[in-house]
């Protein structure tokens, strides 16, 4: 048994060290159940991403857009990882913000501008996410 | 390690869930309640009820996560909980883990607030009701797994039991040398084992929760030890956000917003 499972590690542990620079290699897919009674499951964006790509993600079972990342790896259960930072979407969520952000408050809460893009921080799953609004 | 223990271990880790079902699954008794072995039953039911007669108690909780990386590879992620309670309604909570922000939640029977300190930013709710109420209310209003959830709250309301279709007595375990009734479950998604001290105080000391929708079954576990007089202050379960902090909002679960919306569409419906 352990001789088959040395092997593999390795070869995954391999896929990760050539996967390519400026991916976010280190991102999990989330998918480990922490509890019995309460399965978030498929929680695919909360907590993994450190670059600034938007993009879609269509297989999220809660609804929300996902933040982008690079992956090397096969396509996770049908999630659409695009390369190319397109347009970004209201409602997209990212993990992180982009550089150069200005802070607004509005009604006690708190946005950022960042090149006239709004995010809203919030408290998603177990972390803090950033969701594109409109102008608030 | 022998060669026939190292066999017997990779085959267990396999096939529990096998194991499980196959426990009270006899050829005269094909009903599926009997799959669970009611000592197993009996055995979380006196824990439930010992956790609910205690007024307070400090936890912590030394956690092992695995992940998943998008990557390939499973890695394990360490982290710890710290938790003081009073009943009914009084939390203080840190939670810390890799690779994400330290975490702590207030509840004062009022509301339940939570504070980031490396982001600045904390969040509240205005909640009433018992801890094990609030728990379950936030778990799925907001979709977020209340750490130690399971036990402070799911144990407490008998609830624990609710989705598992198999479980059986696995035999005597110990933890931190204390010795347990180590306890095995299977439900859609996931095994979990359970072990609870054996004696006076049926407390929770150990769980393990396997993922077995994914092909390398990552594992959660929580080693739990308990301070049954703990110190508390009056200031333990209120939260004051510091000058300067950001207030953000939690996410609610797009499900439950929905049902909010079409509920709030069919009342406006009724009353014209």
């Amino acid at each position: 048994m352990k001789r088959v499972t040395v092997p593999l590690l390795a070869v995954s542990l391999l896929a990760l060290a050539v996967a390519p620079v400026g991916a976010d290699r280190m991102a999990a897919r989330n998918t480990t159940r922490t509890s019995i009674q309460h399965n978030s499951g498929g929680r695919s964006n909360v907590n993994v991403n450190r670059n600034t790509n938007v993009n879609v993600n269509v297989n999220n079972n809660r609804g929300y857009y996902g933040g982008g990342y690079y992956h090397s790896g096969p396509s996770v259960g049908g999630v659409i990882a695009a390369t190319v930072a397109t347009a970004i979407v209201v409602g997209a969520i990212v993990n992180t913000l982009p550089p150069n952000c200005t802070t607004l408050m509005m009604n006690g809460l708190t946005y950022q501008n960042c090149g006239g893009t709004y995010y809203q921080p919030q408290y998603q799953g177990s972390s803090v996410t950033y969701v594109v609004v409109n102008h608030p | 390690m022998n060669r026939t223990s190292k066999v017997t271990a990779a085959v267990g880790a396999i096939s529990m869930s096998i194991l499980l079902v196959a426990a009270g699954s006899g050829a005269d008794e094909p009903k599926a309640a009997q799959a669970i072995d009611p000592e197993a039953v009996a055995a979380v039911e006196r824990m439930g009820a010992y956790l609910k007669t205690l007024p307070a108690y400090s936890v912590r909780a030394e956690t092992a996560t695995d992940e998943v990386l998008i990557a390939g590879p499973k890695v394990q992620y360490g982290g710890a909980i710290d938790a003081t309670y009073r009943a009914p309604d009084g939390l203080w909570m840190r939670v810390v883990r890799d690779e994400r922000d330290d975490q702590q939640f207030f509840y004062d029977g009022k509301s339940l607030s939570l504070w980031i300190e490396a982001k600045q930013s904390w969040a509240s709710v205005a909640t009433t009701g018992t801890l094990p109420e609030t728990i379950t209310l936030v778990e799925s209003k907001y979709d977020v797994t209340f750490p130690l959830g399971d036990l402070v709250a799911g144990a407490v309301l008998n609830t624990l039991l609710r989705d598992v279709k198999a479980g059986i007595v696995i035999g005597t375990g110990r933890v931190a040398g204390v010795e347990c009734d180590h306890l095995g479950f299977h439900q859609d998604g996931a095994d979990w084992q359970l072990w609870v001290e054996k004696g006076e105080r049926p407390l929770p000391r150990k769980l393990v929760i396997t993922t077995l929708g994914e092909p390398s079954q990552p594992q959660h576990s929580e080693v739990l030890t308990w301070d049954l007089s703990p110190k508390i202050d009056a200031a333990t379960f209120s939260f004051t956000p510091p000058a300067g902090a950001q207030r953000i909002e939690i996410a609610e679960r797009q499900a439950a917003k929905a049902a909010a919306v079409t509920k709030k569409a069919v009342a406006k419906k009724e009353v014209k």
